[in-house]
């Protein structure tokens, strides 16, 4: 084994630091993500640059990863406040973990420079920022933080030269932007994957080695990738780390000498040991996917069956007779877990059917404005009045105690009609004035942008937020994220109504939890009269 | 037991302490004790909080209902009383003869017993450490101009016609914990708290204004219950202290409690908790007994007397009503239940105050007061609001 694979293989089973990878190794793991883009256009054009993000994101990666041919045009890149600085000689300052940096430090590492000094890269965790942004209100750093949050909530504010660039590598969205195909696609895993000791009799009959050839097909690496998907809709956002962590258990988890054997990638992604495969497991059973027209010829071993349809270059890894024959509970879930990647089909969605309900998702995705609408109005009333799509309803309660059920009435403070309210994508560069940088994050958000308020109105529509909606309200107190979800939700609606909210009409909903019935009265207000009347119902 | 005497000989130095019954006070109580000390209470309260419970008698002399001819049809009227129950006694602390109402408007608040004067006794402690600007800001926030959401207009229309009537005027004892005379740490605890419900007073005059009551509701109600815990170590507490927590930490569950209980944290949680209830309690006997023994006695007196005249001086001290002959009956009272005796020469044994102390307030009820309190105020909305509350305030109670 040379000293890069044994250097590649300790980083796979390292906590995957940026600073375990060493010089040699860094470019040979090295992906593009788009962020890369973004940062030297920035630098060359003589802007200061803030990556932020949370621990295990990637912003000290991202510095170092910048190829020699990219930092060719740029002026050499000096970390402060260890390397020299010139005096003459024009030079780019970066630090690449301000978070490790004394308070002091930090106030002055974008102040303090010399007149040669073209640009300042600074990668710091958000917390560390917003704390700055606090003690220097005026500065450079409240101004990104501005642009920050905007860009969050995928808002897109005028370019300003004089503001520093913002990559917000904690919004960015590694899934949505491929980089697992890519990852997998690293000739040096392949080549780790392929030395390998093994007590196989063959490397040509190794289930691990076979497996991996499968991964040479991008229709196969990308199918990866989007199973992938289906955590980051269901769970919170993916971290580069996490995806080092899968793909390290994919290449290196598992025996081959298990029945059936348990290190071909496809199981692993399913059944292995990283976090990510333990999130897919509980949310994609593979073993329950069906196949219509190749499931009888899989279960009698005609592997050569023209009705097992896989993709094209695609070729199925057999399991011996004699563990199937054995009625081994995993092989038939082996099986199907390999045909999940390799089948023929137009789109995961269809692979998955009905196993994951990806309605909410797919609004979002195709800007379905008034889904998530109905989904938030049906939520809001426990589902017990038909929801409208054309307006959002923002029912409240006035309560403050937390009983056993919630309470059993509610009150309209307004409705928003659903044309004034947009579906925004969160955008992981902000300020940059050049439009092929555009790179769009994680997040997704609700936002009523002609609010009398600077920063709009917004609601983070989070997966776990859509899986809420989708769910269903409880009557009871007792789930927690239900009571954290309408939390934000009761802000947002009393943000919106300070907007929308007329005196005159009271709505009152009275439900009742034992029949699930919910019914609601209308009253019309006339304040300066003092007087109420009776307007009916629905 | 004689919570009530034993209250009265405590409220100099604590004027936070449970009554008889520690669980009853609510947050929607407290609240409307705060704003009716504050700003006066309305010559209709009793009416509205009538009308507003569906099965009560209908109250006579409200003005919206005589100005509607559907309030004749029975029917009619009694959909709208239940819905202006769902409206403005959405946690049912309401009753024909007492109870509270969500304040959306100042007149709409009352002032019975049901805070435990709790919140009578918060609104003059914020009285003492804010500027006089802030009860115009309280004003503004709770007596809208106009209306600018339905659930205000509902409330400007019910009290209409209502007119508060002034507040009521007492203060707090120089010697308690929070008052000129107290402590350091006291002090402190007094102006953080008061410095966190400033914070959650804001006049908004849109819909907004809706939530922020709300805010302020589950502030003043987390406030009371801060000063009722750790008001007695702040009150002992006689070194400087410069945060909060020096006075008492912390550490609590902050997920739906209670918790699963063989979790490291809850078990921590549920230790410390009892460690500072514990504390709470010795502090409350130390107090009394240090008040009673500190007592101007002429040396004339004779020996077996003393208790009993340090008692009277003490109980005086904060009498606002009723004449010297009810608080001697008052002392026989409370030393009967207790079972110890009003004679003796020492005013400040400390056995005796604990017995009167433990006789008043049993471990398992001041537990479950406190518990309660932790339970209803915090948990509904437990982490968004503890996150709130510290976005909302520069001062330090670390929650979670």
């Amino acid at each position: 084994m040379t000293v890069t694979l044994e250097q590649f293989q300790n980083f796979l089973r390292s906590l995957k630091t940026s600073e375990t990878l060493t010089k040699e190794l860094r470019p040979l793991v090295t992906v593009a993500t788009g962020l890369e883009q973004a940062l030297i256009s920035a630098l060359k054009n003589g802007r200061d640059v803030i990556i932020a993000g949370s621990a295990g994101g990637g912003k000290t990666h991202l510095i170092a990863s910048l190829s020699d041919t990219e930092l060719s045009n740029l002026p050499p890149l000096l970390a402060w406040p260890n390397e020299h600085e010139p005096t003459d000689e024009p030079f780019i300052r970066v630090i690449t973990d301000a978070t490790a940096l004394s308070r002091e430090d930090r106030r002055r590492m974008m102040q303090d420079r010399p007149g040669n000094c073209q640009a300042v890269v600074v990668a710091i965790n958000e917390g560390p920022l917003l704390h700055l942004k606090h003690d220097l209100p005026q500065s450079v750093f409240a101004e990104a933080v501005r642009f920050l949050h905007a860009a969050q909530r995928g808002i897109e504010l005028p370019f300003n030269p004089s503001a520093p660039t913002v990559l917000d590598v904690g919004g960015y969205d590694p899934i949505g932007n491929g980089v697992m195909t890519r990852l997998l696609e690293l000739p040096i895993l392949s080549e780790l994957v392929q030395s390998q000791p093994c007590q196989c009799e063959d490397p040509r009959i190794c289930p691990r080695k076979l497996a991996w050839g499968l991964l040479q097909s991008e229709e196969i690496r990308q199918r990866v990738n989007e199973i992938l998907r289906v955590v980051s809709i269901h769970g919170q956002a993916v971290l580069f780390r996490e995806l080092w962590d899968f793909v390290a258990d994919l290449a290196l988890g598992g025996s081959c000498q298990a029945d059936p054997p348990t290190s071909p990638w496809f199981w692993r992604v399913f059944h292995g040991s990283s976090a990510l495969s333990h999130r897919l497991q509980s949310i994609v059973d593979p073993s329950l996917v069906v196949y219509p027209r190749a499931e009888a010829h899989l279960w009698y071993q005609d592997w050569n069956s023209l009705e097992i349809e896989l993709q094209d270059g695609a070729s199925f890894i057999s399991l011996s007779p004699t563990v199937l024959s054995s009625g081994h509970p995993s092989s038939w879930p082996w099986l199907k877990s390999q045909m999940f990647f390799l089948v023929r089909s137009s789109s995961i969605e269809q692979i998955l059917r009905d196993q994951v309900d990806l309605q909410l998702t797919r609004a979002l995705r195709e800007e379905r404005t008034e889904d998530i609408v109905a989904a938030i109005n049906s939520y809001m009333a426990y589902g017990t009045i038909p929801p409208s799509r054309q307006m959002l309803f923002l029912w409240t309660d006035m309560g403050v105690e937390r009983h056993g059920v919630r309470p059993d009435g509610q009150v309209l403070l307004g409705t928003v009609p659903t044309s004034r309210l947009k579906l925004r994508r969160s955008l992981a560069v902000a300020n940059h004035p050049d439009k092929a940088c555009k790179l769009y994050g994680a997040r997704y958000y609700l936002v009523y942008e002609e609010s009398q308020f600077e920063d709009g109105v917004s609601f983070e529509l989070t997966p776990e937020a859509l899986n809420l909606l989708r769910g269903g309200r409880s009557y009871r107190t007792s789930n927690r994220p239900h009571t954290d979800l309408e939390w934000h939700l009761s802000r947002f609606f009393s943000a919106l109504a300070a907007n929308v909210s007329r005196p005159e009409q009271l709505d009152v909903m009275s439900l009742n939890f034992d029949n699930m019935v919910g019914a609601v009265r209308s009253y019309g207000l006339s304040p300066e009269l003092g007087q109420v009347e009776i307007r009916g119902g629905y | 037991m004689a919570v009530s005497q034993v209250r009265q000989l405590l409220w100099p130095q604590n004027p936070f302490v449970f009554g008889k019954y520690p669980e009853r006070p609510a947050p929607s109580h407290v609240m409307n004790g705060f704003i009716s000390s504050s700003l006066g209470i309305s010559n209709h309260s009793n009416s509205i909080r009538q009308l507003v419970v569906p099965n009560a008698p209908v109250p006579v002399g409200i003005p919206v209902l005589n100005r509607a001819d559907w309030a004749q049809d029975e029917g009619k009227l009694r959909m709208f009383r239940k819905d202006l129950s769902l409206i403005f006694n959405p946690d049912s602390r309401v009753w024909e003869k007492f109870g509270s109402l969500v304040p959306v408007h100042n007149c709409l608040a009352n002032l019975d017993a049901s805070d435990d004067g709790l919140g009578q006794r918060l609104c003059e402690m914020v009285r003492l450490y804010t500027p006089p600007e802030y009860e115009q800001k309280l004003s503004q926030m709770f007596l809208p101009d106009n209306p600018h959401d339905p659930v205000t207009a509902c409330a400007m229309i019910l009290v209409d016609g209502a007119r508060p009537s002034p507040r009521r005027s007492s203060q707090l004892a120089d010697s308690s914990w929070c008052g000129s005379g107290g402590t350091q740490a006291g002090q402190l605890l007094a102006k953080h708290l008061t410095m966190f419900l400033v914070n959650l007073t804001e006049p908004y005059p849109d819909a907004r204004r809706l939530l922020q009551i709300q805010h302020l509701e589950r502030g003043l109600y987390f406030a009371t219950f801060l000063a009722l815990l750790l008001g007695p170590l702040a009150g002992q507490k006689k070194d400087v202290t410069t945060t909060v927590d020096q006075i008492g930490a912390l550490v609590i569950w902050s997920d739906t409690p209670p918790g699963p209980a063989s979790h490291p944290l809850v078990s921590a949680s549920g230790r410390a908790f009892q460690l500072l209830l514990d504390q709470n309690r010795a502090a409350l006997i130390q107090t009394l007994a240090e008040a009673l023994g500190k007592q101007l006695l002429p040396s004339s007196l004779p020996q077996n007397q003393r208790r009993l005249s340090a008692l009277q001086s003490q109980m005086s001290i904060m009498r606002t009503t009723g004449t010297e002959e009810s608080t001697v009956t008052a002392i026989e009272h409370l030393c009967q239940d207790a079972q110890v005796s009003k004679e003796g020469d020492n005013p400040g044994d400390v056995n005796w105050c604990s017995q009167v102390i433990d006789n008043a307030y049993p471990a398992a009820a001041l537990t479950r007061g406190f518990k309660r309190r932790l339970y209803n105020n915090l948990c509904k909305w437990q982490n968004p609001l503890t996150r709130e509350f510290r976005r909302r305030t520069p001062c330090r109670f670390d929650v979670n």
